[in-house]
């Protein structure tokens, strides 16, 4: 059998895979390839020069680039002088600007919203679909999922306009319905515009979610759902003991990537509210991008994109270690 | 089918439709509103947001298209789409080839060093990339938005290329080395058919990514000739005299292209999104 | 077939005819333009101006090439340098384009030009001023003139006139008189004005004209070419902060902090609201939606009674003169030509505002782009065109955004607004 990687992994999910090792040990087996003692004819220069053109443009363009910020958020660089060496100076004015830290409070409160939210209502979901078979699951499936199809600029707008304080449906139907008394003008109200904002991540990720976890199901072994019925397991049981062990590594997927779509804002808040009213819903990459292509504080704006990167770096490694952690009890 | 079972079954199954269309519903109805607003006159807003317009007004999308450059827009879009997508297949056949199914030295480092291009946000990319373009000379031009996402799904491709010709049968190679053939042959004549479902949906996932780009086009990109549907659409609320109901067709136009894309595929895009997710 | 060849014979022929007229036209004068204007329907005012300026310049032929804003900007330098460059081309201002021309010495220097056509009488000093630098491209609106431009727009109050005549009132003369309007329709329940602040620039554009309506050209000039030790902590933009502190609570929208700027036009196409501050620019987009003449337009009214107007505004790019052309007489003649009379005619055709005002309003349709033109051509001619305050630094759109946000809410006081653009203003002073 060849070593699979990750992203295999993931697409026999859908295709009822039952040997599932964990995230971490597949992460391992993504980077040990094995080498195929298939051809001994090959020379070994040819590998190089088929992966040679594509792997010049990513070094050039993304893999250099990244090396470069982690420099240059040691520099004082506007962008378009020579970088200065500053030592730690981004660092610790970044440690003390309150901006910067009220921005990074923000994603992690749009956490709540992008991420959580939607695995529970995946959850819900997928919870009702385990013993029933559904008819037409392809049409919802499909259905459900459009938003993650749709720019996100386009997200955005549609939802001003759903938002919108006049014409929108939202606040329409609060009136048609006699509940003007909460009718909002949502996206520029000091309370409600980091709820609001936060809503439509979850609309953006529910659909995700729901097809993440609905998919898992189908690959977990039937024949647990029958012993558990024998045993007499009501829903609630059913849902406790079979679909979320059997969920486990959907739902660590669902929240890492999630996670990072919560801390990556950016296009949403941009079209939506320019992070107002009054600076409450700015997030790190807004204030990165002001930064560095706004203000001229490239360097500044690099030591942000550091930091973000590790955040984001950290907490997906420390979820996969856990769930692997917790794969290996099991067992 | 049991037809027996039915009755008891009905009522929960109903619940469960009912719940399911809520959800489903809620997914789809701020893109029908949006589309019926693209038809409505500005004065026709305030009546209830799901009524049909009194009357058609196809000309917001006539004043999108040309008064506000969607046109020129699209054109850009699909440029940078075929593009990027075009070189990245043929980049990434060769590169997954090569991880996938040949031997040489230094593998493992090379594929730590592309996973990082999977795991590392954009933004920690794009800063020392606008300075790069500028150097190049590359600022302000389609190049600079080709090349950059031409990498990005490099990173994806070969990693999602790889897994496919590492799961190609070990007696397909060895029958087409018996053949006689060159490594070049067996990869256009032999795998590279093979691999079409593969390729397709790679192929799907990156237009979509593509088309709805966004931070690396505000940034590179100072020229309203140049502009994509995205940041053409973003930048519209800025602009003067605008009204909603031409923003709403300026919105239909930039996501029609991708649910056309995503209808047509939606198995491949749905399964494709799920097993390569990490990219988001 | 015969017939075929024949045709192409006489084809052949009348190119050889023309490129021969051609070259016998090389004696006479070439002039070469470049502008920014490649669409219609500016292109065909270009174009249209173009012919009858070579109609009445026998031997004079123009040799245009129409870029996009954009494009112009990448070219222009290179293009001013080299002998077979544009004899004339549209300039962006500030200090990146002109400035930077003006310091390569690219641009020739109007000043004799602009005494012969009366240029300084014609356009106010305010508006001259964004067109000159000093001669080393340092000092911005000082110094010598470098262009003249041919459109402008400026930033006023739309309202509709039957709702004005329902309360009998009229369009103000002094800011207690437009007091006076406001509190006329809050009695009535009526929230004035139309605003959406939501994402977008209405919340300046509001502030601007409030604070233009308090301040003096002296100070906004001094404020936005940083010259001398000009504050933004000063008693009259605190007052114009909290004007609009009261405002935002008596006489905006209820739900105004959830709308944005398309959307306040919408109310104000609906007659939800009588008044809305808005630029000249609306004024096509009013008679698009069939407003031409049951909607008004006037400047925001001093505070000190007498005084005439300030509004913020500006004009379009200049037509400038490359250094080294061999016609600059020709050239000056055809600056004169783009910004005089017959252009604005056809300018204002086109729903624009000619810089130069327009005088036979013979082939105006509508009130409203009477009502535009009378503001901007009384604004230029008291030297009242302001400034857009957000220009003063690359950080204050933002700074100001979030700060009207708070402003408006409460959740700031006059003061710590004005303290907070001035910290701004101050980290923003060109290094």
């Amino acid at each position: 059998m060849v070593s699979l990687t990750f992203f295999r992994e993931f697409t026999m999910d859908i295709s009822a895979n039952p040997a599932r090792p964990s995230l971490v040990g597949r992460l391992r087996a993504a980077v040990e390839v094995k080498p195929l003692n298939l051809k001994p004819y090959e020379k070994s220069w040819l590998g190089y020069v088929y992966l040679a053109p594509g792997l010049l443009i990513y070094l050039v363009f993304i893999f250099i680039p990244i090396l470069n910020t982690f420099r240059l958020s040691f520099h004082n660089w506007t962008g378009f002088t020579e970088p200065v060496f500053n030592g730690l100076d981004n660092y610790i004015e970044l440690a003390g600007n309150q901006r910067f830290w009220s921005a990074l409070f923000n994603n992690f409160f749009f956490v709540i919203f992008f991420t959580i939210i939607p695995i529970l209502i995946g959850l819900f979901i997928t919870s009702l679909l385990t013993r029933t078979h559904i008819s037409g699951l392809t049409a919802y499936r499909v259905g459900l999922f459009i938003p993650q199809v749709m720019s996100t600029v386009a997200v955005g707008i549609i939802w001003r306009w759903m938002l919108n304080p006049r014409f929108g449906p939202l606040n329409v139907m609060l009136r048609s319905i006699g509940l003007e008394a909460l009718a909002r003008p949502w996206l520029g109200d000091f309370t409600w515009a980091p709820y609001a904002v936060g809503a439509i991540g979850a609309w953006v990720g529910y659909g995700f979610t729901m097809v993440l976890f609905v998919a898992g199901v189908q690959s977990i072994n039937p024949e647990l759902y029958d012993v558990a019925r024998v045993f007499g397991a009501n829903p609630w049981q059913e849902f406790r003991y079979v679909t979320l062990p059997g969920l486990r590594r959907q739902i660590v997927v669902a929240f890492v990537i999630r996670f990072i779509a919560a801390m990556r804002i950016f296009d949403l808040v941009y079209v939506t509210t320019e992070g107002g009213p009054g600076g409450i819903t700015r997030v790190v990459s807004y204030e990165l991008w002001q930064n560095a292509f706004q203000v001229n504080k490239a360097g500044y704006a690099a030591a942000m994109a550091v930091v973000l990167t590790t955040i984001i770096l950290l907490v997906s490694f420390i979820t996969l270690r856990i769930q692997a952690r917790l794969a290996y009890d099991e067992d | 089918m049991n037809t027996a079972a039915k009755p008891s079954i009905l009522p929960r199954n109903l619940s469960t439709h009912i719940i399911l269309s809520l959800f489903l519903l809620a997914a789809v109805m701020p893109l029908i509103g949006t589309l019926l607003t693209s038809f409505k006159d500005p004065t026709d807003l305030a009546a209830s947001p799901f009524a049909l317009p009194r009357e058609w007004h196809f000309e917001n999308y006539e004043k999108a298209w040309s008064q506000a450059r969607f046109g020129d827009y699209f054109v850009n879009s699909i440029v940078v789409v075929v593009a990027v997508v075009g070189i990245s297949v043929f980049l990434t056949v060769l590169s997954g080839y090569a991880m996938g199914l040949l031997k040489f030295r230094g593998k493992a480092l090379i594929n730590i060093m592309i996973l990082v291009g999977l795991m590392v946000p954009f933004e920690a990319v794009i800063i020392p990339l606008w300075g790069l373009m500028r150097d190049l000379k590359l600022y302000n031009t389609i190049w600079s938005l080709i090349l950059p996402q031409v990498a990005l799904s490099f990173s994806f491709g070969t990693f999602w290329m790889q897994a496919y010709f590492k799961g190609v049968p070990g007696d397909i190679v060895d029958a087409a080395v018996i053949d006689g053939c060159t490594s070049w042959s067996m990869l256009w004549r032999v795998l590279f058919p093979m691999a079409q479902p593969s390729i397709l949906s790679m192929v799907v996932l990156l237009f979509i990514w593509t088309w709805n780009e966004f931070l690396l086009v505000l940034v590179m990109i100072q020229k309203d000739s140049l502009r994509t549907l995205p940041v053409g659409l973003a930048s519209l609320q800025g602009r003067f005299s605008t009204d909603l109901s031409l923003v709403a067709a300026a919105t239909v136009i930039v996501t029609v292209p991708t649910l056309i894309v995503y209808f047509i595929f939606q198995r491949q895009f749905i399964s494709g999104m799920i097993s390569g997710a990490l990219r988001g | 077939m015969k017939n075929h060849r024949s045709l192409f014979v006489l084809v052949l022929l009348g190119l050889l005819l023309l490129s021969l007229g051609m070259v016998s036209a090389q004696d006479n004068v070439t002039l070469v333009v470049w502008d920014i204007h490649p669409t219609s329907p500016q292109s065909d005012v270009i174009n249209q101006l173009n012919a009858e300026f070579e109609e009445n310049h026998p031997g004079v032929t123009i040799e245009r090439t129409a870029y996009t804003f954009e494009d112009l900007k990448t070219v222009i330098a290179l293009g001013l340098s080299s002998d077979d460059g544009p004899d004339v081309s549209l300039v962006n201002q500030g200090f990146p384009d002109m400035g930077a021309l003006v310091a390569a010495d690219l641009l020739l220097p109007l000043d004799d030009y602009a005494e012969q056509y009366g240029w300084n009488e014609r356009w106010s000093p305010g508006l001259l001023a964004r067109n000159s630098f000093s001669a080393d491209g340092k000092e911005f609106g000082t110094g010598s003139l470098y262009g003249v431009s041919t459109t402008a727009e400026i930033g006023g109050v739309f309202y509709h006139k039957d709702m004005f005549a329902e309360y009998g009132l009229e369009v103000p003369t002094t800011f207690e008189e437009f007091q006076t309007i406001l509190d006329t329709f809050a009695n009535e329940g009526i929230r004035p004005f139309a605003f959406g602040p939501l994402a977008g620039s209405h919340s300046l554009h509001y502030f601007f004209t409030i604070q233009h309506s308090l301040s003096n050209v002296e100070w906004l000039d001094n404020f936005i070419y940083r010259r001398g030790d000009v504050r933004f902590d000063t008693p009259e933009n605190i007052e114009a902060a909290a004007i609009l502190q009261d405002w935002a609570s008596k006489y905006f929208p209820e739900d105004f902090t959830g709308l944005e700027r398309e959307t306040a036009r919408s109310l104000f196409y609906n007659k939800e609201h009588p008044l809305m501050i808005d630029g000249s620019w609306m004024g096509g987009n009013m008679i698009e939606n069939n407003l031409g003449d049951e909607v008004g337009f006037f400047l925001m009214p001093r505070h000190t009674d007498g005084e005439t107007p300030l509004a913020f505004g500006g004009w379009s790019l200049a037509w400038a003169i490359r250094k080294t052309t061999a016609n600059p007489d020709l050239a000056a003649e055809y600056l004169e030509w783009q910004t005089g009379e017959r252009a604005a005619e056809l300018w204002a055709g086109i729903g624009d505002v000619p810089a130069v005002g327009l005088e036979d309003r013979s082939n105006i349709q509508y009130s409203i782009q009477n009502d535009i033109l009378d503001a901007w051509e009384s604004a230029n001619k008291t030297n009242g065109v302001g400034h857009y305050l957000d220009w003063a630094s690359p950080t204050i759109y933002d700074t100001m955004k979030a700060d009207l946000e708070l402003l408006m809410a409460g959740q700031i006081t006059p003061e710590e607004f004005a303290a907070d653009i001035q910290r701004d203003y101050e980290s923003g002073a060109p290094s």
